[in-house]
Parts: C-alpha cells; structure tokens; sequence
C-alpha cells in the first residue's frame, strides 16, 4: 500500500454537469491559515462561490473535507466536516460526520471533494484516487438511506447517501454514512438538488502516516490517557452514551419540555441513558477509531437498533412530552430510513403541536401522544399534504401560519435539546452561532451547567468565555477530532484539574479573558504539527480557530446576516419556567453587546475591517 | 373640482405637543374610562416610559388597573389571551397602548377579545360592528406603520375594520425622542410610502390626499434633522404626528405595491418593513415618473410649499416633486443602503416575494411586483 506522508494536500471536484473531474491542490498557507476540515472547507467555499446564490441551485457547491487527523490513528478522529450553504437557513452550513465516508476519501488519497454543478438525472458517484465514476443511480432513486447503502456496500468501504427526504429537497433532509450522519442545515436537500443520491469512496488505497512519528505518538498518548481517566468521557458516556445528559440536564434545568416552556420533567428518568443501557442491554456502535465510545446500540422491541443519541432523545422524547424511549426509537429509525435531521424534524412536529392546541392549524399531533407522529415523519419525507409545509421548518411555518413566539429557532435552524434559559452562555452561544441554534457552536452548557466553572446566570465575562469556546470548536472541527475529547483535553492538565471548583468558577467567571489563557488545550496542535510537520503553537492554533468562526460570520454578513438576526425566539426572552422559582428569562441584549465586543464586530455584528485583518481575512 | 363620489373615515381624536400626556385622564374620562390597562414593552419600562405616564395621571380620578411592561414585539396568540386575562381579572374599561409597533397592535388585538367576549382567532372572522372599548395610543417613534390606522396584525392575521382606530392618540415629546435613528428612518420611510402611495391612487379623495399631504409635509421639514438628531422635541414629534396622518390615509386608501412587497420581505428577513419600503419607494417613483399618469404635481405643493409650486413651471413640477422626494430618502444614506442587494437580499429570493405578495394583494401582477424587484436589486 502507498503513503501519504501528512496530507495529500489535493481536493477533487467533481463537475457533475460536465461529468469530468479535476485535482485541486491545497497550498500549504491555507492548511496553516485554516488547519483542514471545516477551516479549509470554508476557505474553499469562500474563494469559489458568490454570497447570494440559491442554495439549491446548480451554483451551490457541496464541499467534503477529511481533516488533518483522519487516517493517522489520532484519538477520536474518525470524523470529517461538510460545507455547503444551507437551504434551511440561507447562510454557510456545516456539519461533522464520524461515518466510515471519511476514512474512504482519505485513503482514496484525497484530502477533500468538492461537488458543483448538477445531473441531468440521478446518479452516484464512486470516488477512487484515479478520479470518479458517474453511475445511474435511477434504480436507488426513491430508495431509503439503509437500502442504498447496503447494496453500495461492495463499491467501496464508505458511502454517502441521502433518503427520500433529500430527493424530495425537504429543508432539513440529512445525509447518512454508516450510522452516522451530517445531520443539520439541510445537506440532504442540497445533494438531492444536484440529483445525487449517493457518492462511494473506495478507500484503503493508501496508508496515512504521521511526518514526526515520535512526535505525535507522545501527544496521542497522553490524549488517550486522559480520555481513559476523565469522568465523562471513561463512564458517563461510555457507558450510558450521550443520553447520560438527561438526567444531567433534568436537574439542571436545561431539558427541553413541551416546546421548551419547561426545564424538568417528573418522568425525564425513563428516557435518560442510565435507563436505556439497563433496558436494552447496550453495546458500543461507535464512529471508528473511537477512544470515549459513546455511540451505543440495543436490543430494543427484539430488534437491534442505534440507541438514539440525546439529541433526539431531548428533541423527540421530552419535548413532545414522550418518555417512552421505544417509542422515540421508532422515530429515530424513521428518520434515519428517510434521511431526516431529528432535532429539526422533532422541534418542527413540536411547533405544530402547539399550534394545533392553540388553534393556528389543525392537526392529529398532541403533546404526551406518539400517536400520528411516525405518520407526519413520512408525509415530511414525502411533502405529502400539511407535511409538504413542515418539510420547510419552523421558520417558514411560523411566516405562513403565526406561532412565531414559540418557533424554537434561530436564523431558521431548529434548536437543539437544551433549554437556553437553564445557562446564559449557552443562550448567548445559540443567539450568535454562525449556521443557527446549534449546541455544538461552544457546548458551553457542560461549562456552565454540568462542570460548574462558569455560573449560568452572570452576565459577567460570558462574551469572552463563548468567544473563546467558539474559537477552540472551530479548531477542532478543523484537526477534525471528537468535540468529546474536550472534556479529557481541557479538563485533565494539572491547572484546570487541581484548582477548586470554589476559586475556578470565580477566576472564569470574573477574570474570563486571562483565566482562558492558564487553560492548556496544546494537545491537539501538537498532534496536527506531529501529523503535518509544520509548526503549531497553542496560540497560533487557537488564532486558526477564530479566523474560521469570524470568516464563516463574514461570509454571513454578506448574506444578510447582522444583530437583528442574533436572537433568541421569544419565548426565551419572555417566559420564566415552573421549573425556576425565580422566573428567568434571558437578558440577551447585554449579553450580545458583550460577544461583540469580545469578538472585534461593530454594534451591528459585522466584522471590524481591522478585526478582518488582524486575521489575515481578506475582504470581498 | 370635487370628485364625483368618495368616502373618508377618521376616528381618532390626536393630542399632540406640550403636557399632550396630561390630558389623558379628561379623554379617559371622556369616554367613560376610569381603569385601563397600560401595556408596554421592557424597553420602555426601562427608559422610564412608564413611570412618565403614571406621573401625568397622578392628579386625576384615573386608576391604573394594570400595567404590563414586559410586552413583546410579536403579537402572539399567547400574549393576546394572558393581556385579556389580565384586562378581565382586573376590572379594567380600557387600554392604553404605550409604545409603537407590536405593543399597538397586541392592545388592539386585547381590545376585540375582551370587547367582543371571544377568542382571538375567532375575532379574525366576525365583523366588528359596534365601537369596542376605548384604546389610548401612546406612540414612540420607532412606528412601524399600521398602529394609528384601522387595522389590527397579529400572529400572520391582518384585521380591518372601522373601529379599530384607536379612540385618541397622545403625541408628547416625552414619549417620542427616545427612539434610534435607525427607528426614526423606518417611521418615516413607512409614512412617506404609506401617503405616496395612499395619494397615489386612481379614484380622487381630496381629504385623505389632505392627511397625506400634512404627512409628506411634516416628513420633509423635519426628517432630515431628526435622523441625525433623534432626541430632537419637535423633529420627533411632526415624525410621529406625519405616522399618524399617513396611518389615516393607509386606512382610506387600498394597499400599494410598495407596501405588500415591503411586508413580504420584512417577514422573511427580519428587516424593518420601512427600510425597505425606502429603498423599494424610490425606484417605483422613478418609474411612475417616466410612465403615463406619472407622479401627482401636487405632491410638490405638501413638499416645497406655495411659493416653489407657484414658481415652478407645470410641466416641471412632476420632476421637482420627484426630487423633493428623493431628497428626502437620501436623507438616510447612512442608515439605509440605495438597493436592495446593499440590504444582501439574495436575487434568488425575488420571486418568491413577488410571488408572496401578488397571493396577498391581488390589484398589482405578479410580474409588477417583480419588475419593481428586479429595478430595485440593483438599482437600474
């Protein structure tokens, strides 16, 4: 088998109107400017496509990119990043996969792939390092994502595929590899748009070795040590997956209950992870490699199936008052088959719920029922009758039928499973995100809420502390490795580890700027400098990190986007829950003033010329 | 020369200028109103709005039934029914809406629940035929167009009806000079689009040309200063009585296409409706400038006055009033961009908006809507 010494540092685009293809290289400033993954997907996207265009237009480009870690036994890493502009939302989406696509592409040679233009008729694609096959893809057409990628098993070791949901352009449609999925912003629409079904990638064509083997195995050591020895990554969610942050976020106030008016629920412990992982006797089914192991699945009714992960739970289970996790297991399955974003589908049923019971519309849908629900998924899938207007989100819902108080979103991306008014931060950090009410922006709950270093509701140093977690996602979903590793990298080094909780959560909540300099994250560029041979600094890579979030916010700006954008639905600004004796509601506007000012934006939310150049952006 | 036939309706009595504020008990009273309930939003709570109005009913045999200051923007169902609870459990006999925009709105909506003793919803279908209970506007200066006028929007409902001109509306600089200048250009933008427009029309109605006129008349004296100085008494004041008079005239008037595809694009955009009813104003000028008909001459006499109307040659005064017009638009240079691809309104979306807006206001064509778009994106 070849090697490929670091990274290939060459792209395939694939013309799918000409049905040609050509390499692309990689200079090697951009991978320094933007680490890989999710950075240079953006940069990419950047310098090929204009702002304005129709996402679901043949302009829209669909870009892949595999990251810097993949392929090198690096902890975590079997991930990749998608980068597309969104139909959901109108502005830049990007998602993080940990199926087995990734891999494939990498050891296919390439470092990333970039799909333009659209097919005269439905085709897949088979990616090997001696280019691409265009192949008829009419007999998947109308297939579910299990179906294809069952019988696209044997043309190679990952796949991409989309549903039903896709090919029908549903807004929110996601795109399957494995048992993973680049779940958010509406992907699926976008490759259904260009009528691909499905994009194979041979793989194990070549090795990938790291260029300072010594180097990089010190620093994977060490990162896998502290994954094996941190609480959260060794037994919280291994054993009980992500669902262990059900009762975590019950007791925290951050569970979302009935279209998110409440933060708690008697009945949260049936559908928590401790729960599942008795009653259906759960096994690792995980993103490969792995080290923290939180993707579980189960013998659930007889069958073995994924165990659903929090997200959906939260979305499907609390928030439309089910806690039956057979039940909510069903939807997960549903949407799988069709290739549906759970938490937008399950926040979209949610709103229509509470339409209905306030008599905006008039649906079967009832909160604590799971009756009609599996119906409405597939009428979504399909845009059949008043699921061709949820197919749309609650964005567009709300325009059409009223009900925007209680449309749980933000810049038209449904929210996730926690309830912004249970942590501050992590209000600010759903209010501010580039691609909409996105958890995985900062995760900065599990700061505030589960690791108490930040109190949830001091408006003090949040701007700077949600800038700063912002910065060191981008980086990660750049290298591209697990966010989970963050628990083991942040919280293991001797300062962070061996500080009180009593003096930390001071320090970071009152001296946020200088206490997020004492936090040691030098782990990862250590990695990717072992992996690439380049230099890499902590500083230098956090830097990386807040190049990406401000050039994705820039590439926003230019679609639109400014602080009338940055909010939170009413609901959140408005109404205290029973659960909070106290009634809080979030002071948003503050908060907000706070982030910009942190961040180098003006009073509006658009990136200072000198904050642009300070980060070497350059301006269109 | 009187026309042949027209109608004009205009309800509410306005008090505007100095101590406008004081006189709210004696119209309350006047109107058999001893307990109303004052609504208002958390950021004029915060400003001392509030506290202002309590002060101006001190000395009076008016008790505040209620006073809720956490309004939102958005005229929700759910806000609507917990107001009209609150209206109910206390007793009260009428509502004063402190504030512009959805607070206007959200105490009309209270004021059919707990007028017509029915739900919200339901009130979108029945004809109001009987005077509800009496409702005070209290505008600030961030109007949005629509909160003086006969109609009511909540939820994605648009109800019209004669009773729901609010009863009195208190102009008071006290109230008014708290607004942005962002929110100063969005009033005048929608009143100037609102009175062109409600001017403009084909049947004659020499009253409502008479409110537009004071409309465009005030906006023109005073706008340019105001935008910049937004605390300005006066300027803030005539801005406020000019929503008032464009209001009347929306309300006599059928919508225009500047409006519904102004709506349109705020809904989905989240911009302010009168910026882009700015920008959408200036080309659908330009263009009825050089079609037949073209821009009505008078206009140049509520911009400029008797003199430059007398010294201005008739076949001129189409073109002055234009520039008159666009002068005043130009005055919000810097808040508000010349088209709509400076708003990043992406071009794929203009049909759309045509389209939304012909399903709305079926007197214009689709592909006018879109042609007023296309000249608008990117100003030709």
């Amino acid at each position: 088998m070849q090697e490929i010494t670091g990274t290939s540092n060459k792209v395939i685009e694939v013309d799918l109107t000409t049905q040609s293809h050509r390499e692309i290289p990689i200079s090697e400033k951009d991978l320094e400017l933007y680490l890989g993954g999710k950075g240079l997907g953006l940069k990419l996207f950047y310098d090929r496509v204009p702002a304005g265009i129709d996402p679901l237009s043949e302009e829209n480009e669909f870009i892949v990119m595999t990251g810097v870690y993949l392929g090198t036994g690096a902890p975590c890493a079997g991930r990749f990043a998608a980068v597309t502009k969104s139909p959901l939302t109108g502005l830049m989406g990007t998602g993080s996969c940990g199926g087995p696509f990734g891999m494939a592409l990498k050891t296919s040679g390439w470092d990333g792939l970039i799909i333009k233009g659209k097919a005269k008729s439905p085709v897949y694609l088979v990616i090997s390092s001696k280019g691409v096959e265009f192949k008829d893809a009419k007999k998947f057409w109308g297939k579910d994502t299990q179906t294809v990628q069952k019988a696209l098993e044997k043309e190679g070791s990952g796949a991409l595929v989309i549903g039903q949901a896709g090919e029908n352009k549903v807004l929110y449609a996601n795109i399957c590899s494995g048992h993973r999925f680049l779940g958010r912003c509406g992907m699926g629409a976008v490759l259904g748009s260009k009528n691909v079904k499905a994009i194979v990638a041979k793989g194990n064509e070549f090795k990938i070795v790291p260029k300072n083997p010594r180097k990089f195995d010190k620093a994977r050591k060490k990162t896998l040590k502290f994954i094996n020895r941190n609480p959260i990554t060794s037994v919280s969610y291994r054993q009980f997956g992500t669902n262990a942050n059900v009762n975590l976020n019950n007791a925290g106030g951050l569970l979302p209950v009935r279209n998110f008016t409440g933060g708690s629920h008697g009945e949260a412990h049936k559908i928590s992870g401790e729960e599942m992982a008795e009653r259906f006797d759960t096994k690792f089914s995980t993103c490969k490699p792995c080290a923290i192991l939180c993707g579980h699945k189960g013998n659930i009714n007889g069958e073995i199936r994924q165990v659903p992960e929090y997200e959906t739970i939260g979305t499907f289970g609390s928030n439309l008052e089910i806690f039956d996790p057979v039940a909510v297991s069903e939807f997960n399955e549903l949407c799988t088959k069709y290739g549906l974003d759970t938490i937008s589908t399950a926040v979209t049923i949610a709103w229509a719920m509470e339409a209905t019971e306030k008599g905006l519309i008039k649906t079967d849908l009832k909160f604590g029922s799971p009756d009609n629900v599996a119906k409405t998924i597939t009428d979504i899938a399909y845009r059949r009758g008043f699921g061709n207007d949820l197919a749309n989100g609650t964005r567009k819902l709300s325009q059409k039928y009223g009900g925007a108080d209680f449309a749980i979103h933000v810049k038209g991306l449904e929210m996730a499973a926690y309830d912004p008014r249970g942590a501050w931060g992590q209000a600010l950090s759903y209010a501010v995100a580039n691609r909409g009410a996105c958890h995985l922006s900062t995760a900065s709950f599990a700061v505030e809420v589960y690791l108490n270093m930040h109190d949830p509701f001091s408006l003090k140093g949040k701007g700077s502390m949600i800038a700063f977690l912002e910065d060191v996602t981008c980086a990660i979903n750049s290298m591209h490795v697990c966010q989970f590793t963050a628990f083991a990298v942040e919280l293991e080094p001797f300062v962070v580890k061996y500080t009180p909780t009593f003096l930390l959560n001071p320090m970071v909540t009152y001296l946020n700027p200088i206490a997020t300099k004492f936090m040691d994250v030098s782990l990862w560029p250590e990695m990717w400098s072992g992996i690439t041979g380049k230099r890499m600094g902590m500083f230098k890579w956090i830097k990386a990190g807040r190049r990406i979030h401000v050039l994705e916010r820039y590439m926003n700006t230019r679609e639109g986007i400014s602080r009338k954008d940055d909010t939170l639905p009413q609901r959140f600004l408005t109404e205290g829950r029973h659960c909070d004796p106290q009634q809080r509601t979030v002071p948003l506007e503050e908060l907000v003033d706070s982030y910009y000012k942190a961040r180098g934006f003006d009073e509006n939310g658009i990136p200072k010329d000198r904050t642009l150049k300070r980060l070497k952006i350059e301006k269109k | 020369m009187i026309p042949y036939n027209f109608t004009f309706l205009s309800h509410p009595k306005i008090c505007s200028g100095l101590k406008a504020l004081e006189h709210i008990p004696f119209e309350l009273e006047s109107l058999n109103a001893r307990k109303p309930l004052v609504i208002t939003s958390a950021r004029w709570a915060k400003k001392g709005l509030a506290k202002t109005l309590t002060k101006a009913l001190y000395d009076s045999n008016i008790t505040i039934g209620a006073l809720f200051t956490n309004a939102p923007n958005y005229p929700s169902v759910t806000i609507i029914n917990e107001l009209s609870k609150l209206y109910r459990d206390r007793g009260c006999d009428s509502i004063i809406a402190l504030g512009s925009g959805g607070i206007a709105h959200i105490a009309k909506a209270v004021n059919m629940v707990v007028s017509l003793k029915t739900d919200i919803l339901q009130c979108t279908d029945l004809t109001i035929s009987s005077p509800l209970k009496p409702l005070i506007c209290v505008p600030t200066a961030d109007c949005e167009g629509g909160e003086m006028a006969a109609v009511a929007y909540y939820e994605r409902f648009e109800k019209q009806s004669d009773f729901l001109y609010p009863d009195v509306i208190v102009i008071d600089s006290r109230i008014t000079r708290h607004a942005t200048s962002q929110e100063i250009a969005n009033c005048a933008l929608t009143s100037l689009a609102h009175a062109i427009e409600a001017c403009g029309i084909v049947a004659p109605n020499p009253i409502n040309d008479a409110y537009a006129h004071t409309a465009l008349s005030f906006i023109y004296q005073y706008f340019p200063k105001t935008i910049k100085k937004p605390c300005y008494k006066d300027g803030s004041v005539a801005i406020v009585n000019a929503a008032a008079c464009a209001d009347t005239a929306f309300s006599n008037a059928p919508q225009g296409i500047v409006h519904t595809l102004a709506q349109a694009i705020a809904l989905d955009t989240n911009l302010q409706p009168g910026i882009v009813m700015g920008i959408l104003l200036r080309y659908s000028l330009a263009a009825k400038l050089h079609a037949k008909g073209g821009i009505r001459p008078e206009l140049l006499l509520a911009l400029a006055g008797i003199d430059t109307y007398a010294k201005t040659p008739e076949k001129d005064r189409q073109k002055a009033a234009y520039d008159y017009l666009t002068k005043c638009i130009d005055a919000t240079c810097n808040y508000v961009p010349s088209t709509l691809k400076g708003l990043h309104i992406p071009h794929y979306k203009l049909k759309e908006y045509a389209r939304l807006a012909a399903a709305k206001n079926k007197q214009h064509k689709e592909n006018e809507y879109m042609a007023l778009l296309e000249k608008s994106f990117e100003g030709k």
